[in-house]
Parts: structure tokens; C-alpha cells; sequence
């Protein structure tokens, strides 16, 4: 269980310096604990979100950015034809809908987000216990690769 | 005017601003009139040129210029009210408009809508539309600062085809990093 404050600060520590997304409910809180650390861009759609992300990256910045597993479609396009394209990282926060127990319209996705991520080669840690250690491992994969990585955060991932 | 003329015209009034070109024939043709480090020819990510430009807007110094055409602007027509709303400094959106796909062959697009009045109603600081050179050299002139700025260059099909970019991406990653004034800091994170 990560409070959403502590978590943002542990970004900014680990150098993110800017965020971008599109809120869900479980990211809702992150979402606006970030706002009060760094600029946060609100967008429409998370390809959008990746894009604005990547940008700055390319200009010198960490970016995370905040989606939840429903809106991982529209971000797959660049992902795969630009970050792993051109190699540049950005971390993902996304809100994990449907792994348990959850509405219809999560059940499909949530049960395929693991699966989606591994076929798409992305880096995935999820966030429990120890959250501290996933943090830091999906930033360390991040720069590495110079690549996107995936924290994933279900429900309770988040103190409420 | 087709796409090699206002490339061209495009290229004459740049100065050291930062360029995020979109895929297909656009980047392809300013990579072979006028090939610079700043220039970001994006391969895939079709319509998401003027979002990463405003990225690069958050992170650099520099003014940013995106071009792009019609499709890849009706791909993410969302971002004219994103880019309106957070009003980045120095922005300029360049939009080589030819009402067709015409990278894969030539399919019609919708343009005919009129996406600089969509840029207006969006909320734009300056908005104009050029059908020939100096026309479109008139509205980049008119630029002035103002921001951001939205061209709607309205383009012949053909001219030109030139080969793909020549460049590995990373390379083109890294040359556009260290003009951003970005890559030293990237670097040191890794
Ligand atoms: C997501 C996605 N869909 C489709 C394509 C195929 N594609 C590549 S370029 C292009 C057309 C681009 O049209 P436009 O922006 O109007 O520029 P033009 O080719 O006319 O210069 C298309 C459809 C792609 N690269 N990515």
C-alpha cells in the first residue's frame, strides 16, 4: 500500500520531473498528488499522453505517465512505433481495472493486461507490499533499456 | 504550391527552432531539402507530431514547429484543444494540407472541414491559411511571436517522391536531444 503522496515523491527523487495522463480511479489520487510536485499535462487520450511524454523526454526529461488499463490500447500505438522505435523511456502508472472482482467493462482487460504488455515487450512491476522496490525497479529497466516500463497499481495499490 | 515547394518555403524561414515532422512523404522531404540536427522526422506514431512537440515545448528553451498533414491531423485532431489550452510559448503548427492520404497511395482524407477554422474555434492566438509560396511565406512572417500559431498550408498532390530518411532512429534521437539541450541530462540518468 503506497500513499499517493509518498509515491509521487519517490518519482521526483528518482528524477521525474514531469507527467502527463488521462485519470482513472484507482490513479485519481496520484494524479493529484503529482500536480502539487511537478507540472502535470491533462490529456484526452493516452496516445496523446505518451506522446507529450516522449517529447520531453527527447528534450531532457523523465516523464511518468498516469493511464488506466482501458486507455493501454490507445497507447500502444507509440509505444511500439515510437519509444521502442527510437529508444526513449518513459515510466507508466497505470491503474489496474478487472485483475480481481471488478465491472464488465474491466473483467477482458484486466485479465489481459499482463499478457498485453509481455507480447508488446514492456517491463512491468506491480505495485504491493514493497512498493518502494517496484519504483525503483521500473526505473532502473527504464533507463537501462532506454525503453518505457509499466508499475502497475490494482486496487489497494493505493492507500484509499 | 505542392510539398516540395513549401518544405522548401518552410525551411528558408526556420532559424534554429526545434522541428517535429510526421511520418510519410513530409519527413521524407525535409530530410532531403534541408536536413538539420533539430529536426525530429518521426517514421511511425501518425498523428502525433504536435503532441510531441509540445512536449519538447515543456522541456527546452527553444521555439518548436510541427508539420504534419492533413491525415495526421485528423488522426489526433484532439490535440488543437490541448495545445490551445496549455498555450506553449514559441509554437507554431504547420499543416500541409492536400485533402489526401497521400503517402499510401492518394485515399481522400476529410480536410475539407477547414481544420484551420478548427484551430480558431480551438482557440489558437494566430491563425492563417496560404495556397501558394508567398502566401504561405506571408503567413509564417505573420507569426511574429505569437502563440501558438497555426498554418494551413493548402497543397497540389505530386512534385516530388524522395527516399526514406536516411537515418537509423537513434541517431535522429540523439542529434535532436542535443540541440533540445536535452541529451547531457538524459545521459547522466541512464
Ligand atoms: C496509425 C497508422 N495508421 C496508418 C498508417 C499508414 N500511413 C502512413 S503515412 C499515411 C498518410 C499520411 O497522410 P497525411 O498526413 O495527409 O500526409 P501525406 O501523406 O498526404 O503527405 C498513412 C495512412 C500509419 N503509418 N500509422
Amino acid at each position: 500500500m503506497a500513499d499517493p503522496g509518498k509515491f509521487c515523491d519517490k518519482l521526483a527523487e528518482n528524477g521525474i520531473s514531469i507527467a502527463t495522463g488521462v485519470p482513472g480511479s484507482i490513479i485519481k489520487k496520484a494524479i493529484a498528488s503529482v500536480q502539487d510536485r511537478m507540472e502535470y499535462v491533462a490529456c484526452n487520450r493516452e496516445d496523446e499522453a505518451v506522446a507529450i511524454a516522449s517529447g520531453a523526454a527527447l528534450a531532457g526529461k523523465l516523464p511518468v505517465v498516469f493511464l488506466q488499463n482501458s486507455g493501454l490500447g490507445y497507447a500502444l500505438s507509440p509505444l511500439l512505433t515510437l519509444n521502442m522505435v527510437y529508444g526513449i523511456p518513459i515510466l507508466l502508472v497505470i491503474g489496474w481495472r478487472g485483475r480481481s472482482r471488478d465491472a464488465p467493462e474491466h473483467r477482458v482487460s484486466g485479465k489481459r493486461l499482463v499478457a498485453v504488455l509481455e507480447a508488446a515487450g514492456i517491463s512491468h512491476y506491480t505495485l504491493g507490499k514493497g512498493w518502494k522496490a517496484a519504483v525503483e525497479k521500473a526505473m532502473a529497466k527504464m533507463k537501462s533499456k532506454s525503453a518505457p516500463a509499466a508499475l502497475l497499481v490494482p486496487w489497494g495499490g493505493f492507500d484509499e | 504550391m505542392n510539398r516540395q515547394q513549401a518544405i522548401r518555403a518552410i525551411s528558408s524561414w526556420l532559424t534554429d527552432e526545434l522541428v517535429v515532422s510526421c511520418n510519410g512523404l513530409i519527413s521524407r522531404e525535409l530530410a532531403s531539402a534541408h536536413d538539420r540536427p533539430g529536426n525530429f522526422y518521426m517514421l511511425g506514431s501518425m498523428g502525433l507530431a504536435s503532441s510531441i512537440a509540445l512536449g519538447v515545448s515543456k522541456a527546452s528553451q527553444k521555439k518548436v514547429v510541427a508539420i504534419e498533414g492533413d491525415g495526421n491531423l485528423l488522426m489526433n485532431l484532439n490535440t488543437l484543444a490541448t495545445i490551445a489550452t496549455e498555450k506553449p510559448g514559441g509554437f507554431t503548427h504547420i499543416v500541409l494540407d492536400n485533402n489526401v492520404y497521400e503517402s499510401t497511395g492518394g485515399q481522400g482524407t476529410r480536410s475539407s472541414i477547414g481544420l484551420d477554422g478548427m484551430a480558431k474555434a480551438a482557440g489558437y492566438m494566430y491563425v492563417a491559411r496560404a495556397s501558394d509560396v508567398g502566401g504561405l511565406i506571408a503567413a509564417l512572417d505573420g507569426v511574429k511571436g505569437k502563440s501558438p500559431a497555426f498554418v494551413l498550408a493548402k497543397i497540389d498532390t505530386g512534385g516530388s517522391a524522395q527516399p526514406r530518411v536516411p537515418l537509423p532512429p537513434q541517431v535522429i534521437r540523439d542529434r535532436f536531444s542535443k540541440e533540445a539541450g536535452g541529451l547531457h541530462e538524459r545521459d547522466s540518468s541512464i
